[in-house]
């Protein structure tokens, strides 16, 4: 149950719900902006490395994450 | 001995002509053309020839001929010369003659001589060599000592991980685990990984319900909780600004540490009384948490004299820490788990 494939298959799933995370529309409603203020003097606290690291999870991945998307929704079907 | 005829022509083509063999890892070393021609002739004469000691031979099995005949022709020689041809003699004459089975061997070998120089290549740039052969560069005490900190945590005095210093004093590294019994290595996390994944399959063989699929499997756990551990450990040392404290290698040894204490429980698990069992669970468990506290306390809490800004992260650290080690329950209990004989 704990197997390599499903820690692969549990990565993919929450990247993909970091990814869609839409910035102004919800970030910045809960204050976790990019561009807030109270970023600039600050960037150790926990709060800004999360901030970063979503930011650029969004950044990043949004193009592999496509492509490691179909071809997983390809195996799938596949299996069927 | 009118053992050998020379003038024999039968018997397929005189496979001594061949191009050099390539060297390389995979190439037994082959000093002599010549001698291995002359001892092809031979060797392949002897199996066809109708002189009466090798029909005995070629009746029976054809792995027994072949050493016969090369005891004859090391007497003859007087030396004993790793032939090409010879070192795979155990496969028969019928694949000796075989010009095809011969290019088929020497392409094989360049073949994997080709494949290990661009592995080294290719790996080369992702993972320092001489950093992971530090790793492994352990000794015996090292081990047994090691093993002992393992199982009986309490014991162990002193935890600090000890400097290595360069020629003009200033630190460079840790020094490797030969010299350091607190430095971690790759070793015993390798070897505990595969013997864990034995003695599941050990287990499970004894239980009667084994597949070889499920060596597989229990792999796969394996790997799958190592991996989850060190993404969790390196994503936490982000978020906390642990640097190069905390080497990625360093989060691996001691991710596999733990191989050695499921090792133990999990022996304990088919063959004896269940409170027998959850007692060693819960004590090695313990034993492994304060392991891990211990070994990464100083890595993760630095002196407060030394660093004032992390002072603000140091309860968030503790805090780590803490979480770090009690984790390490859950993955044992996950690591014990095997199909059961009432499936």
């Amino acid at each position: 149950m704990f197997g390599f494939g499903t820690l692969l298959y549990v990565i993919i799933l929450l990247l993909n719900a970091v990814a869609i995370l839409n910035e102004e529309r919800f970030l910045a409603r809960i204050g976790w902006a990019r561009n807030s203020a109270e970023l600039y003097g600050d960037t150790e606290s926990v709060k800004a490395k999360l901030i970063n690291l979503i930011s650029a999870v969004r950044t990043l991945m949004r193009i592999p994450l496509i492509i490691v998307n179909v071809v997983h929704a390809v195996k799938e079907m596949d299996e069927l | 001995m009118a053992h050998y005829n020379p003038q024999m022509a039968g018997g397929g083509m005189p496979a001594g002509q061949q191009q050099q063999p390539m060297r390389g890892a995979f190439s037994p070393i082959d000093p002599h053309q010549q001698q291995q021609q002359q001892q092809q002739q031979q060797f392949q004469h002897s199996g066809f020839g109708p002189s009466p000691q090798p029909q005995q031979f070629q009746s029976g099995a054809h792995t027994g001929a072949p050493a016969h005949p090369q005891q004859q022709q090391h007497q003859q020689q007087g030396v004993a010369n790793p032939n090409f041809n010879m070192a795979y003699g155990f496969l028969g004459q019928d694949f000796q003659n075989n010009q095809a089975a011969q290019l088929g061997m020497q392409f094989a070998g360049s073949a994997m001589n080709a494949m290990q120089e661009n592995v080294q290549q290719n790996v080369g740039r992702y993972v320092s060599m001489r950093q992971l052969k530090h790793y492994f560069d352990v000794s015996n005490l090292y081990v047994l000592a090691k093993l002992k900190t393992l199982v009986f945590p309490w014991i162990q005095r002193n935890w600090h991980r000890h400097a290595e210093r360069d020629a003009t004093g200033q630190v460079v590294g840790f020094k490797s685990p030969r010299d350091d019994n607190n430095s971690p290595d790759l070793y015993i996390p390798v070897m505990g990984l595969v013997s864990y994944v034995i003695v599941i399959g050990l287990i499970i063989g004894r239980l009667g319900v084994f597949h070889p699929e499920d060596l597989g499997y229990t792999a796969s756990t394996a790997l799958g909780i190592i991996v989850f551990e060190v993404l969790l450990i390196k994503m936490f040392c982000y978020l906390l600004n642990v640097g190069s404290e905390l080497q990625f290698l360093d989060i691996l040894a001691f991710s596999g540490y733990k191989f050695v204490s499921t090792i133990i429980v999990v022996l304990f698990k088919p063959w004896a009384p269940w409170w027998m069992t959850w007692f060693t669970f819960f004590y090695f468990g313990f034993a492994l948490a304060f392991f891990m506290i211990r070994s990464l306390r100083h890595a993760l809490i630095p002196e407060s004299s030394a660093v004032t800004g992390i002072n603000v992260h140091r309860k968030r650290r503790v805090h780590f820490l803490f979480v770090i080690a009690m984790l390490q329950f859950f993955y044992i209990w996950v690591l014990i788990r095997y199909k059961s004989s009432k499936q």
